[in-house]
């Protein structure tokens, strides 16, 4: 491939180099996201930043306040620090657990029997089904006298809890409902493992790891990008977790589900104050950033690139 | 041009980046959208200019919907109005404020407006966008005493009409299953507003007789639905209230005052329904019944229903059984006797449109008898806020309903004891419901804590959201 490129070179008349000419066509092909990404995200994100600082409703015009949305909501909201506890418990609660499962699944579907396709599509059908009717389901799957869930405690004699209606259980329902969409992770989990070579294994086998030592010595260190890279997408997208709460709770009972981005949304949209929903958002934003930095700040510990460890030749 | 461009090669990490990047932004991005770029001072300055001669003026008029209603209601209006031509922008109701607010920062404040969505007029009034409708009347020695008084005493906003009163809901009352009666043997609730013994403690006895348990909760016969109309002024048809009667003129109190005997027994009441008498569904059984969009009085599994106007169109498809409509119980500890929930709409037009003389003219039509007719009754079935059109509402509903002319006649003087919501005439009583009262609220509902204690909790935070600039 290299030989022929280089023929195509001297024969362009702009003499331009290689790489000249790779990163001309990097450029174009990532235009479209480029071009989308400054006119529609990095632009109202900016705009954003700046209604931060004021009061504003759209119907009138934006006054500068400064820090004053910043110190309301940290001294005077009622509700931010509840929307950032229970924000925090469902990220906590549900990321571990939904990788742990999508981890596990991904090992069930990589093993080599006849019909595994057929289950892999349906372990990862739900991923296809998102949103409200999903939601809805759910609010019946945890009726607490009518549905499944608590049908199937009482098969083991559990009598189960009001779920959605009990301030307890409403978190970890929400954080279990979540296993519903971990079919996205499971699938790059399963290529991954597809792609670990099977000489690993054999060489591990000769020096007598069984099993159990064999995924802790061999399966996990070459997963560890991955599950690097779904660690991450999973906290990103569980600070913002909304729709389930919105259709299903509304953020009760007493707010025990009262999400970050629920308070956002009702701030923007229900009480028009534009500008301290730019506040929280952007605060929501800058959790992220550092949660994700202090990840990216351990991945050299345990992340594991093919003849490198974190990023640095072994 | 050099090779700093472009990494040589693209690692596996390098692609892992670029996901998450793509990942991470589109909430932010969200929340910047909803502003236009520059607003526009102007749009809030009164902009008025002559009609062009013989050129067509151009209104715009914003409804929910798709627009039928007032296409239809129209009709006549541009008919006789050559000259002036209506642009409906209709707009479903979950983006109508939005809507509203994006076309008055672009410069095109509608010339017809209703609150047709959550907001009441009363927040455009506080950012003063609607005229005071006075010199107009004067001008044009307008009759306003057709209007009922409730409707025309709130479209007054520091004292000046802004808005036309045009078509209003009430509730609740009390529907019942006539069937379900006669087959446990009790007598109906009296059905006029005169008859006193119609009591919340008759209510009770009642819905005591009425209720059959079963532990299949879509099986049971409930006394009552619990299915509020309107959850937020759970308090007020017991006679209580969380304001003091000037802040409903006022619409901007600066505290609230929940803590009354009133308040506290009858939201306790609605809660010993359910936990105490066992009379009504628990949120989790209503859940249940309720799944799949099912109204549980249209299925006849209860006996009294708390409704509201609008359930009356609704209620006359039932085939299965009887029913008929009482009224409100009346209040036991309040100096009102009866506090029915009055949710008015109106009619008018944004300050900076460009054309409000056309625009006052089209409201008088929107408001006139053939407007409030063609719009609120053959379009919305919903009670018009003129007495001379009232009629007109009983004859549709007596036609569909079946039910006997003084019954429609007693809901439609329901008015006379009504007041308007909180939630129309505070508007900052969204958030403070969002907030303050619906969290306790949901706790007394599901049977945790007593109605004292929801009270002390949100009468602070109430007053902390008012307090608020």
């Amino acid at each position: 491939m290299r030989v022929e490129t280089r023929v195509q070179v001297k024969r362009s008349f702009l003499r331009l180099s290689l790489t000249q000419r790779e990163a001309i066509a990097f450029y174009l092909f990532i235009s479209p996201w480029l071009l989308g990404f400054l006119l529609f995200t990095l632009g109202p994100m900016i705009a954003a930043f700046l209604l931060s600082f004021t009061f504003y409703d759209v119907i009138s015009p934006p006054r500068w306040v400064w820090f004053e949305n910043y110190r309301i909501m940290f001294t005077t909201d009622p509700l931010f620090w509840q929307a950032l506890k229970v924000t925090f418990i469902y990220v906590f609660g549900s990321v571990p657990l939904h990788l742990g499962a999508a981890l596990f699944v991904a090992l069930l579907m990589n093993q080599p029997l006849p019909g595994i396709y057929f289950f892999r599509t349906v372990y990862y059908l739900p991923s296809i089904i998102g949103g409200v009717p999903v939601a809805l389901l759910w609010l019946w799957i945890y009726n607490p006298s009518f549905g499944i869930a608590n049908w199937l405690l009482s098969l083991v004699g559990i009598k189960g809890p009001q779920w959605l209606f009990d301030e307890f259980w409403i978190i970890p329902a929400l954080i279990i409902m979540g296993l519903w969409g971990i079919g996205g992770a499971m699938l790059v989990f399963l290529a991954a493992l597809q792609g670990i070579p099977r000489h690993l294994y054999e060489a591990a086998q000769l020096d007598g790891a069984g099993v159990l030592a064999q995924f802790r010595h061999v399966t996990l260190p070459m997963l560890s990008p991955v599950i690097f890279f779904n660690l991450v997408m999973g906290i990103i997208h569980s600070f913002q977790v909304f729709t389930n709460v919105f259709i299903m709770t509304q953020g009760g009972p007493a707010n025990a589900s009262l999400v970050y981005v629920l308070h956002l949304y009702r701030n923007a949209f229900s009480y028009f104050k534009m500008g301290y929903a730019a506040a929280l958002a952007w605060f929501l934003f800058l959790v992220i950033l550092v949660i994700t930095l202090l990840i990216i700040k351990s991945s050299p510990a345990w992340v594991y690139y093919e003849g490198m460890r974190g990023g640095r030749q072994t | 041009m050099g090779s700093y461009l472009l990494p040589t090669r693209l690692s596996r990490r390098q692609v892992l980046w670029a996901g998450i990047l793509m990942a991470a932004t589109p909430l932010l991005a969200a929340c910047g959208q909803a502003a236009p770029a520059t607003p526009t001072a102007e749009a809030v300055k009164p902009a008025a200019k002559a009609a062009p001669e013989g050129k067509k003026v151009r209104l715009i008029a914003v409804d929910t919907g798709d627009g039928t209603f007032l296409r239809n209601a129209l009709k006549p209006f541009l008919e006789r109005n050559p000259n002036i031509e209506v642009e409906i922008v209709a707009v479903a109701w979950a983006q109508y404020d939005e809507k509203v607010d994006l076309l008055v920062a672009g410069g095109e404040a509608p010339a017809l407006w209703w609150p047709g969505a959550k907001r009441g007029y009363r927040y455009y009034a506080i950012r003063d966008m609607f005229p005071d409708l006075t010199p107009y009347i004067q001008r044009d020695k307008y009759d306003t005493s057709d209007f009922f008084e409730p409707t025309w005493k709130y479209v007054h906003w520091q004292g000046k009409p802004v808005a036309f009163p045009s078509q209003h809901h009430l509730a609740p009352y009390i529907f019942f299953n006539k069937t379900l009666f006669d087959q446990a043997g009790v007598q109906y609730p009296p059905t006029t507003w005169e008859d006193t013994s119609w009591t919340w403690d008759r209510f009770l006895e009642l819905a005591k007789a009425l209720t059959k348990p079963n532990p299949d909760p879509t099986k049971a016969v409930w006394g009552t639905s619990g299915a509020w109309t309107d959850l937020r002024h759970a308090a007020w048809v017991w006679g209580g209230d969380y304001f003091d009667e000037k802040d409903y003129e006022g619409g901007l109190p600066k505290k609230a005052n929940v803590n009354r005997p009133e308040v506290i027994d009858g939201l306790q009441f609605m809660a010993d329904l359910i936990h105490k008498y066992k009379v009504q569904p628990s949120p989790a059984d209503l859940q249940v019944i309720t799944a799949g969009g099912v109204n549980p009085f249209m299925v006849g599994r209860v006996a009294m229903a708390p409704g509201a106007t609008w359930n009356l169109l609704q209620f006359a498809t039932i085939k299965d059984f009887q029913w008929d409509v009482a009224p409100l119980p009346i209040a036991p500890k309040s100096p009102i006797q009866r506090k029915l929930l009055l949710y008015p709409d109106q009619w008018t037009f944004f300050k900076a449109t460009p054309y409000p003389d056309q625009a006052w003219e089209l409201l008088k039509y929107m408001v006139s008898p053939e407007g409030m007719t063609l719009y609120s009754i053959e379009g919305r079935n919903t009670l018009p806020s003129r007495k001379s059109v009232g009629e007109r509402w009983v004859s549709k509903v007596l036609e569909s309903t079946k039910l006997p002319r003084e019954r429609i006649e007693m809901v439609l003087n329901g008015i006379k004891y009504s007041q308007v919501t909180a939630s129309h005439a505070i508007p900052k009583f969204a958030e403070a419901h969002d907030v303050a009262i619906k969290p306790p609220l949901d706790e007394l509902w599901l049977g945790k804590i007593t109605a004292k204690e929801a009270v002390a909790r949100m009468e602070p935070k109430i007053n902390e959201i008012l307090a608020q600039p």
